[in-house]
Order: C-alpha cells, then structure tokens, then sequence
C-alpha cells in the first residue's frame, strides 16, 4: 500500500558551515494523499460519538436545549446507518442516557434525548468515566470520539483538573478515544478544556453563543466521518549532536510542542488537513559532506534529514520560508498560551507585526495561501477577546 | 497590514491596481493587462472556508471558464476567460472586467424590471443555461448577484460554484441563497433543474411587485414563497408580467416545481418554453446523460457501458479528472423496451459497482454489483418510469452513487 501522507521537509539553509555550531530551522509538511482524500470521502468511517453533555443548573434552557438539538441532528442528518451514537449528562451524577443506539436498533433515541432535563451540580469526571467505559466496548472497525459540552467548571466528584485531563488521556492510550470539548458561554474552565482536548488528541472550540453548537458539532461530524488517521504521532528524532531549542506545530491545529515529551500526538487528521510543524535545531560542529541531522518519523513513515556542510558557507536561505514560519508558528502559539493564561500578547503580536514587515515574509504572503491564512486570521484576532482569539489561532490554517 | 497583492505584478503581465470585492471562495481584483483592464481572482485566504477548498473551487473556475471560451466557442452572455495560472501555491484565474452593475443593483435603481425588460434578460440568460447545461455544467449560484448587466445585456461573470458533469447526487458541497435557492441544494443536491429555479427565482425577485414596494432581489422573492417554498399566488399575481402574464405564469409554475424532477429540466427545456421553440426537445422516451438527451427507439435494445468499449449508450466516468478510478463497466447495463407489456425496462448485466433507481427520494436496488466477487450475474429486469435516476455504479458502504442517468418518458 502506498504512504497515506505526502511528506515534506525543508530546512532554511542548503549549505551549513562545517566545523562549528550552527542553529537552522527545519519545517515538516504533510497531507494525506489525494487517494487516501478520494477513499475516505467515498468510504465514510464509522464512528461511535459518544456526547458527554453538562445538565447543570446553569445549562438549563437554551443551552441544554440547543445540544439537544444539535445531537439529534448529528444523528439524523450526518450519521450513517451504522455508526453509533451514546449520550452520557452529568450533573450531580452521571447519566447513561442513551447507550451505544444505531438508527437500525433505536427508532426512540431521539425521543429520548428530548427528554433530557437540567438537574444541580457538575460532576464531569464521572460523566467522562462513564462515557469512556461505553465507549470501551465498541465494536472494532470504528473511530471512537467523545464529545464534551460544558458551560462550568467542576463542582462534585473529582474536581482536581489534572485527573479529569489525566482520565482522558489514558482513554486516548488504552482506548483510542478521541476527546472534542466546547465550552459554552463565558464561564467553563478554558485551561481544562483545553488541556482536555490536547490530552485526547481532539480539538476545543468555544461557543460564545449556545446557537453556535450546530455549527461546530456539524463541521466535526463531517470532519470525523472524513478523518484520514484517528491517532497520529510525529516524532522528530535528532543525531548525538543535535538539539531541539524550539519546536512548534500549526496545522492541523497550533500548539507548542515540548521538546522533552516526544513523540508529539499530532491528534486527528481529516482529509482536507495539512500538518505543519516548524523546529530550531542546535548542530554541533560537523566535518565537511553531507550528513544526516535527524529523522522525522510521521506515523509509520520515516525519512532522514540531511544536510550539506562545507568549510565555506555563506548565509544564504534557499528555503526561507522554514524560519519564517518557525518565527510566526512561535508567536502564534505564545498568543495563544498567554491568552489562556489571563496574560497581554501586545508584545508577541508587535514581533510578529515585524517579522511580517520582511521582504521575505512579505513574499512569502503571495506565494504561500496557507501563509497568508496564518497571517490573516492572526491579525484579525488582534481585536477577539481572549477565548475568542485561542479559539481562532488555534485553527488558524484549517 | 496592506494587502500584499496591491502594486504586485501576476502571471507576469498583470498588475494589480485594487480590489474590486470578494465572496466567499475567491477576491477579486482589478489589474491592468497591458493597455486594458482585467479581472484578477485569487483565493480568499481571509474568509472562513477552508483554505483548499477555495484554492480547488479556484481552479474549477478557472478551467470550467476556460474550456467554454476555448473548446466550447464561448457565449456573449458569459464573461470571458483571458488567462490562468499560479503565483507561488496560489491559483490565479485572469477574467475580462465587465463593467456596469450586478442585476439586483440594477433592478433595484429602477425599482425593478418591466416586463419587456424582464422578458429579454431572462431570455438571454436561459441561453446561457441551455449552453452550459449543453457541456454538462451546472452553475449552482445562478444569482442576480453573479450577473453584471453591461448596458443592458446581462453577463455572468462568476463560476466558482460550478461543477462538471453529473448532477451532484449525494450531498456534497452546500451551495445555498436564502430563499432563491431550490429546497435539493440546502441539503447538498443539485441538478441540471436547480440552475432553472434559480434562474426564476432571480428573475421574479428583479421584476416589478404588484403589491408592497421594490425591496431587493432576494428579499422580493421571500415575499413571494410560503415556508415550504411554494409560490403563495399565480406568479403573475405576484410580480408585474404586463403582455407576458400567460408565458410567464406557465414558465414560472414549470420553473419553480419544489420537486426537482416535476420542474423544467434544464436550459433547454426552458429556453424552448420560452421562446415557443420545440424542436431540439426529443419526443418519446430518452436518457439525460450528462445534461445531453439520448433519444430511445422503442425497436431497440440498449447497452450501456464505459467510454470505448462499443456500448450503444457509452456512459462517461465520473469526475474522472480527479480520481483516475473507473465506476462504469464495459456492458453495465440493458435497458429495452417490452412492447407486450407496454414498458420500459433495465436489467444490470453483472456490472462490478451495481445498479439501482431513485424514485421519489426511494431506492430501488437493481443489482448490488458484483463487487470483489466477480464476475456477476444479470440481474431481473425492472421497469423505469419518467423521472427515475438511474445509479449505474455506487459506493458498496454507503450507496453514494457515482454515476447518475435520468430517465424520461
């Protein structure tokens, strides 16, 4: 079988110079290939969506409403036949609602949902546990995801953030769950879901507005039914006298990488997606000749980077572009850490706004769509308040 | 930040001097092409689509536009293709600059068309469906806002929603105007017949209201449909048809058929209806096939099978410009007719991806195709009646059908 992805890598620099230490950026792209696009477009995964839904006083009304909604919608209009869809809610206690229903086995599953009503507090542990063990006992052949929707923070059961996240990511490595989070409104814990969602390899998006739900939960069903790889881990492997200083990803969603925790869950990748992760690389002093640096390992695929050095090596770019995307890639996912984190990025935007003022990112703008994407959103965020903004940058090159 | 295309020379020879607009998939602007103004479009990196999407729509445009004016001898009535091709990853598409206003800008400075005028621009444009609908391409938008009128000739200038070849028969890309869109195309569907509701839904929602004042193209004809999309009234109780009441009410009520397969066809169909022309319309049962009519003799059996095989009906492959993959077998399918019985009739000759017939939105599976057990047998014969879809080849999993041919009697 071919290699599902169309693997490329650039580093800034052809010619490094030989004989001392040099620092070069190193830019990995990759997106599906056309054939493995064509299959999963014409061969719909199947999928068990488990939604895990906050009833919660503050859900009452609209909120609860428009999930409810929105879920029998997913299950109406973009499920197939035999894809399978749970409900868990969670207030005080955590309910299994609806437990692994297909639209061949439960022709009720819609009344029941509507019959979902809002109760007291927000216990979200036990709604994820109780989801994560429905969801565990999936048929093999389908991608299994949980959807969480919350407007609040923890309340009852285990509240302490770093076991709620710690639960989903060991249901991500036993399990291969999937974990999407929204937040509803102004008032859920930004930090949680979205260490939730990076930990399950999924994505958070925030619903300012409750009507905003059908929307989003429409674009994710469409995007899991096409989804190319369910788990995909990137790993960047540097030779003896390599360092990784930096490292940064921005496609499929922007996220800074840390060098100490490889691989890297790259999350799920749809077929229309690009990933792109951008690197600043340390070289100890080499001889001259072409030597390999690292290897980039994409899923099963592999490929070895080189690099050419010689005892004369002017500085001369042949791929600016891996810098330059490194540098905005960095500022980007500062914006977004400081965002989250209650912290002005007044700064961060100023350095991007010089970096932008290049010739050679300027270039870059009119050569490079997805380029000029990053950009566009970036500084239309400038003015987004802070969820907002975490939200847009995040998938800023979708 | 500016706009880094500003001052910025494409393709060598076009220098971009501002920006004329944007839509959801591209930006427009204008540059000088050497002496002349043209139309520069590039993909909308700012908008919300997704960025490949506006980059792939893009592309279609620029080859759909020019393959009409280079391999299909264009139409005065569509804007003309000069030139396309890359910047860096950006696809460019080079366009003349149709000066003048879009319709509905036209229609609402005189408060909307009079029914001469009406008359004569929606002739016009019904030419250009029955052209495209001709070359297999569906429009998608065909929307007062994609029409500029230069004098008072209406041009389409915008093709970044059209498609090629077979009706869109499973959900794919949502191309939809509140309200002036057919029902099929909020659901991801379209066919050859969307374009005709479309183009009377724009023309209606242009012309003169009888009641109310003049609002604007698209709000008009909200007025004008109840919630499940019917037209409220006769249409010439609606909108002001003078001399044309009897033409215009018989080809709005055929035009705007909520059911797709009850409406006119295609531009064909409608121009003919139009202009009292019937001629070209075959009489007796045939096939739509990639927006051509297929005439059926009732003395003679018909194979159906893939391009360059010596079928009697050779079926092209879907989009194959994309995939590369083949659907359509040699000799997929038979359709005769039975004189005993008084019926047309198909039969699946063990085709590998199957056969079946949508009927009302209700499938009727002929055969499920062979398969990876193959060869296959022939199926029973089953009978067609006027407005079936037939699905020759569709996907085993999820039985989105890959080739589509209509039937009519």
């Amino acid at each position: 079988m071919s290699a599902p992805f169309q693997l490329e890598i650039y580093l800034n620099r052809d010619n490094l110079p030989a004989g001392r230490e040099v620092d070069v950026f190193l830019m990995v792209k990759a997106r599906p290939t056309k054939e493995i696009a064509a299959a999963v477009q014409t061969h719909r995964r199947k999928v068990h969506m488990a939604f895990v839904i906050d009833t919660s006083s503050s859900m009452c009304g609209e909120k609860l409403e428009t999930a409810k909604e929105a879920i029998i919608r997913r299950y109406r209009n973009d499920l197939d036949d035999d894809d399978i869809l749970s409900l868990v809610t969670f207030s005080e206690h955590a309910k299994i609602v609806v437990n692994s229903a297909t639209k061949k086995s439960a022709k009720d599953a819609e009344a029941t949902i509507r019959g979902v009503q809002c109760e007291t507090s927000t216990n979200l542990y036990d709604g994820i546990e109780r989801a994560v063990d429905v969801l565990s006992k999936t048929p093999s052949g389908y991608l299994r995801v949980m959807v969480i929707a919350t407007d609040g923070v923890p309340t009852e059961g285990v509240t302490d953030p770093a076991k709620i996240v710690g639960l989903v990511q060991e249901a991500r490595q036993r399990h291969n769950i999937t974990t999407f989070v929204y937040g509803i409104g102004d008032d859920y814990d930004h930090k949680l879901c979205d260490d939730m969602a990076k930990a399950g390899g999924g994505s958070m998006k925030h619903a300012s507005e409750p009507s905003g739900l059908e929307g989003l939960t429409k674009v994710l069903a469409s995007m899991i039914k096409s989804s190319v790889a369910p788990k995909l881990m990137l790993d960047l492997i540097p030779e003896a006298d390599v360092a990784i200083l930096e490292a940064a990803m921005l496609a499929p969603r922007a996220m800074a990488l840390d060098p100490r925790s490889k691989p890297w869950d790259v999350g799920m990748v749809a077929a229309n997606d690009i990933i792109l992760a951008t690197f600043k690389l340390k070289i100890g002093p080499r001889p001259e000749g072409r030597q390999k640096i690292a290897t980039v390992a994409l899923g099963a695929m592999t490929e070895d980077v080189e690099a050419q050095f010689a005892k004369e090596a002017p500085f001369a770019e042949a791929h600016p572009e891996a810098r330059i995307y490194h540098m905005a890639g960095v500022r980007v996912v500062n914006i977004i850490e400081k965002s989250k984190n209650g912290v002005n990025p007044a700064d961060d935007y100023r350095l991007l706004d010089s970096l932008l003022g290049t010739p050679e990112a300027r270039n870059l703008l009119t050569r490079d769509p997805y380029f000029a994407r990053l950009v566009n959103v970036t500084q239309k965020t400038k003015v987004e308040d802070a969820k907002t903004r975490v939200d847009r940058l995040t998938d800023a090159m979708k | 930040m500016a706009d880094p295309w500003l001052g910025r020379t494409v393709l060598g020879r076009y220098k971009i001097r501002k920006k004329l607009g944007e839509g959801g998939m591209s930006v427009a602007y204008l540059a000088d092409g050497g002496g002349h103004y043209v139309v520069v479009k590039l993909p909308n990196v700012g908008g919300s689509s997704p960025i490949d999407i506006c980059i792939d729509k893009l592309r279609v445009e620029g080859e759909i536009l020019e393959r009409i004016w280079r391999q299909y001898g264009g139409h005065p009535n569509i804007v003309k293709f000069i030139d396309r091709g890359d910047e860096g990853q950006f696809p460019v598409v080079v366009e003349e600059y149709v000066q003048g206003q879009t319709l509905a800008e036209y229609a609402a400075g005189k408060s909307g068309l009079d029914p001469d005028e009406a008359f004569e621009i929606g002739r016009k444009l019904a030419d250009v469906l029955r052209f495209l609908h001709s070359h297999g391409i569906i429009h998608r938008d065909f929307a007062a806002d994609n029409v500029i009128v230069r004098g008072t000739d209406p041009v389409l200038i915008d093709f970044g929603t059209a498609k090629e070849g077979y009706a869109q028969m499973k959900p794919g890309t949502k191309i939809e105007k509140r309200c002036v869109s057919p029902p099929e195309q909020s659901i991801g569907y379209a066919y050859f017949s969307s374009d005709v509701y479309m183009w009377a839904s724009m023309l209606m929602g242009a012309m003169k209201p009888r009641r109310g004042v003049f609002r604007d193209a698209v709000q008009n004809f909200c007025r004008y449909i109840n919630p499940q999309l019917a037209l409220i009234d006769e249409p010439c109780n609606l909108v002001e048809c003078g001399s044309y009441a009897s033409l215009f009410n018989k080809v709005f009520k055929a035009t705007l058929n909520i059911d797709p397969t009850k409406r006119i066809k295609d531009g064909t169909e409608l121009y003919n209806l139009l202009t009292g022309k019937h001629a070209p319309t075959p009489t007796g049962a045939y096939l739509l096939i990639n927006g051509k009519k297929v005439q059926l003799n009732t003395g003679k059996v018909y194979i159906l099978g893939t391009e360059g095989f010596g079928a009697d009906i050779e079926v092209p492959e879907p989009e194959l410009r994309r995939s590369g993959r083949r659907y359509i077998s040699r000799q997929h399918a038979r359709i005769w007719y039975d004189k005993s019985r008084r019926r047309w009739l198909i039969q699946d000759l063990g085709s590998v991806n199957g056969t079946k017939i949508i009927r009302g939105g209700q499938e009727v599976v002929v055969s499920f195709g062979c398969r990876d057990r193959c060869p296959g047998q022939p199926s029973q014969p089953h009978e067609l009646v006027s407005g079936d879809q037939i699905v020759l080849a569709f996907s085993a999993s999820t039985g989105i059908p890959y080739v589509v041919v209509e039937f009519y009697e």
